[in-house]
């Protein structure tokens, strides 16, 4: 345990993702490198007027998709800690993110309801047998804490902090955190009923932007105390060193028109890491192509970091997965540091005045070892991490 | 962590004064069969969701908003934290599901295009945080979290550790569900529902369900005043246990199991109709026994609420709060400070 007063160092033992970048850590490398868009596909489920690009994963089971892809990113990333099978005593958390897999809103079942009035309860004993959290941690015969973060869009990132929470007040040894999400045609109408989707590929911080994509997968990361960590003989070099939340406390829809929330959350994030913002590498943006995210997005960070700084989205490679992308891009934030290179920032052609940078179009080295990756949502919530990569490993 | 504020709305009416009264009354609730459905639920009743001016912000929201707000918001009264540093915690099973059934309606009945995008915004699980974030102008984490074991255990076990790691001054922390059609539809199909109106624990003869629902939210900071701390175990010391029974899914055998003879135990299901929230409205109970020193009637019969006469410890001395999912059991102590030593 760390002396009284002392947090407790918070190690990232091993990694797990699959979008529409790619099914693993190398296959979305391959992409990112590449700097190419990935395939992507017509919405095959709404019935709107206009044909909205989407980002699946390829294969997997329709039923039950978003437990099934986070079983696959948990998989990955307890393969990558080496904890395949947990030691005698090990308590694992799972704490995951999630905006489609706590509603009941199957609409076959729905719609045989209002027509029957007895429909078959499948999809309830389903939805009963556990939350995405609870299903994840008895797969993984986990018996730490479990929690499933419902925060829509920065779910995923949220689940970190809550991770963090546990770790430093010796709750568990390891958490498995990040999130998972399919597409559905619930958020496809919803996001498109707000004029939020756009009807061509996103170009997340281009001046010709007009809204997002969304797309499906899971990114999942185990985090573990470095001392936890030592006992079982691993080194690692990489960290999750800050993190930081807060609200807007503005509106359900709008982002602050100041990034006001999205400001506190960095400012804290960096004050738990112990950095000043001239310490942070790169930044890997929320950025979801919409006119107004990427406006205030980027004009908060440029306040906070100067217009200079580094900046990418992911986003154009996998679509906006809600719960789901703030663990995938906590996954790919640590691989640019881990690789030593940051991905171009796909759908990027044109700079916006009224965002003070432009984010980067290039395979561009890394030089220094702290990154940030931040998530934006629904209802003014904002979360951010800091991630940190040491040259001696612990 | 100290308990520095209580709000409730639950099927007796909003606020702190209107639980006193249920629980003084020592009568159950009964529940009003739904026009669609042939089952009895407990709602929160209309009028404790209209006039009061808290309910402004909230006025197009639905009732899941609604009741986080006014429960929420009673909580917070009296908080002197930086809003920069009050967080907020959601915990809820169902979360807003009669707002996401409406929308699934929507565009079954009109169509996608002509989906609403405010319904779909307030279907979102988050929503009802938020707007106690936008009422309150709190600028600290609110956080959503929604499983079926022990969400509010585990939200109330990260409000601790954001104190403790000087995250937050003040966390809210609450526990939110709804009734619909669809709800008491499934709970007609699942399990039996009680003809006369009335929720009880599943040890009960006849065992009959009610679906219940409400909003409970407790203030937790640093400091002095009554205690609260969880655990995974029940404590034999403790003057009274309160049982969350009759949960939806629960396990009221593992429950019953727990009870040793001279140990006080009560369960006040039948105010709050059967949810996946009573580990908050036990809790809400039990800092009324706390702050009023004294116990409350049961409102069953002998051995379907009770199991000693409402208790037969020392009034004022330690509050378990009991729940069981499967074989696992959580638990919330509440104590006043002068007995932690």
């Amino acid at each position: 345990m760390p002396a009284a007063g002392m947090k407790a160092e918070i190690a990232i033992s091993g990694l797990g993702v699959l979008s529409a970048a790619g099914g693993d850590v190398a296959a979305s490398l391959r992409t990112l490198r590449a700097g190419q868009r990935p395939d992507w596909i017509v919405c095959p489920f709404a019935k709107l007027p206009v044909e909205l690009p989407m980002f699946a994963v390829a294969g997997g089971p329709s039923v039950d998709r978003t437990f099934h892809l986070a079983m696959q990113a948990a998989g990955q990333a307890l393969a990558d800690a080496g904890l395949d099978s947990l030691p005698d005593g090990f308590r694992l958390g799972v704490c995951l993110g999630t905006t489609v897999a706590c509603q009941l809103n199957d609409i076959p079942f729905y719609a045989e309801y209002c027509a029957t009035g007895n429909p078959s309860l499948e999809p309830v004993e389903r939805f009963a047998a556990g939350s995405l959290a609870e299903r994840v941690a008895r797969e993984t015969r986990a018996t730490g804490p479990v929690m499933t973060v419902v925060n829509a869009c920065s779910s995923g990132t949220d689940a970190m902090g809550v991770a963090m929470a546990w770790l430093q007040a010796g709750l568990c040894d390891a958490v498995l955190a990040g999130g998972a999400d399919e597409l559905s045609p619930i958020p496809t109408v919803g996001f498109h009923a707000l004029g939020l989707t756009s009807p061509e590929p996103c170009k997340p911080f281009d001046r010709t932007r007009s809204g997002l994509n969304l797309g499906e997968g899971a990114g999942v990361v185990a985090l573990e105390r470095a001392d936890s960590a030592a006992r079982r003989g691993r080194k690692p070099n990489l960290f999750i060193a800050g993190f930081g939340a807060a609200s807007d406390g503005h509106h359900l829809t709008a982002p602050h028109p100041d990034g006001l929330g999205l400001e506190l959350a960095v400012r804290a994030a960096l004050r738990e890491a112990g950095i000043e913002p001239a310490a942070v590498d790169f930044i890997n943006a929320h950025g979801t192509s919409t006119p107004e995210n990427d406006r205030i997005e980027g004009a908060t960070l440029a306040r906070i970091f100067g217009p200079g700084v580094r900046a990418i989205s992911t986003k154009g490679a996998t679509g906006h997965t809600l719960g789901a992308a703030g663990g995938i891009e906590t996954v790919f934030t640590a691989l640019a540091l881990c690789e030593g290179w940051i991905s171009p920032s796909i759908g990027f052609a044109e700079r916006d005045e009224a965002i003070p940078f432009a984010p980067l179009t290039a395979v561009t080295p890394v030089v220094r070892r702290h990154a940030l990756s931040t998530s934006l949502a629904f209802g003014g919530n904002n979360a951010v991490v800091v991630l940190e990569r040491r040259e001696d490993p612990a | 962590m100290n308990l520095a504020g209580l709000g409730i709305v639950f099927p007796g009416g909003a606020g702190v004064p209107a639980l006193r009264a249920a629980l003084s009354a020592g009568r159950p609730l009964t529940g009003e069969t739904l026009a669609k459905e042939p089952v009895p639920v407990l709602k929160v009743p209309a009028a404790a969701l209209t006039g009061n001016p808290v309910l402004v912000p909230a006025r197009r929201a639905d009732r899941f908003c609604k009741m986080t707000l006014l429960a929420a918001t009673e909580a917070l009264a009296g908080c002197q934290a930086d809003p920069a540093r009050t967080g907020i915690i959601l915990a809820t099973a169902f979360g807003p599901h009669g707002t996401v059934f409406k929308f699934v309606n929507d565009l079954l009945e009109f169509g996608d295009e002509q989906a609403s995008p405010t319904v779909f915004s307030q279907s979102v699980h988050a929503a009802a945080a938020s707007m106690v974030a936008a009422a309150a102008h709190l600028h600290g984490p609110a956080l959503t979290v929604a499983d079926l074991a022990f969400p509010f255990e585990e939200a109330l076990a990260l409000a601790d550790a954001w104190l403790a790691s000087d995250r937050c001054d003040a966390v809210l922390v609450g526990a939110v569900d709804e009734t619909s059609d669809v709800l008491a539809h499934v709970v007609r199909r699942k399990w039996a529902v009680a003809s006369d109106g009335i929720a009880r624990p599943a040890w009960a003869e006849p065992p009959a369900y009610v679906p219940g629902e409400g909003a409970v939210f407790v203030r937790l900071e640093r400091g002095n005043g009554p205690q609260l701390t969880t655990t995974d175990a029940p404590s034999p010391s403790a003057a009274a246990h309160l049982f969350n029974a009759g949960a939806l899914g629960g396990d009221d055998a593992t429950l019953r199991r727990l009870c040793p003879p001279a140990v006080p135990a009560q369960t006040f299901v039948s105010l709050l109709g059967n949810t996946r929230i009573g580990s908050a409205f036990h809790l809400a109970v039990a800092g009324l026994m706390l702050e009023d020193r004294r116990f409350f009637p049961d409102v069953l019969p002998a051995g379907q609420g009770g199991f000693s006469g409402g208790g037969t410890g020392a009034p004022g001395g330690p509050i378990q709060v009991l729940s069981a999912c499967g074989a696992r059991i959580r638990a919330l102590t509440l104590h006043a400070v002068d007995e932690r030593g």
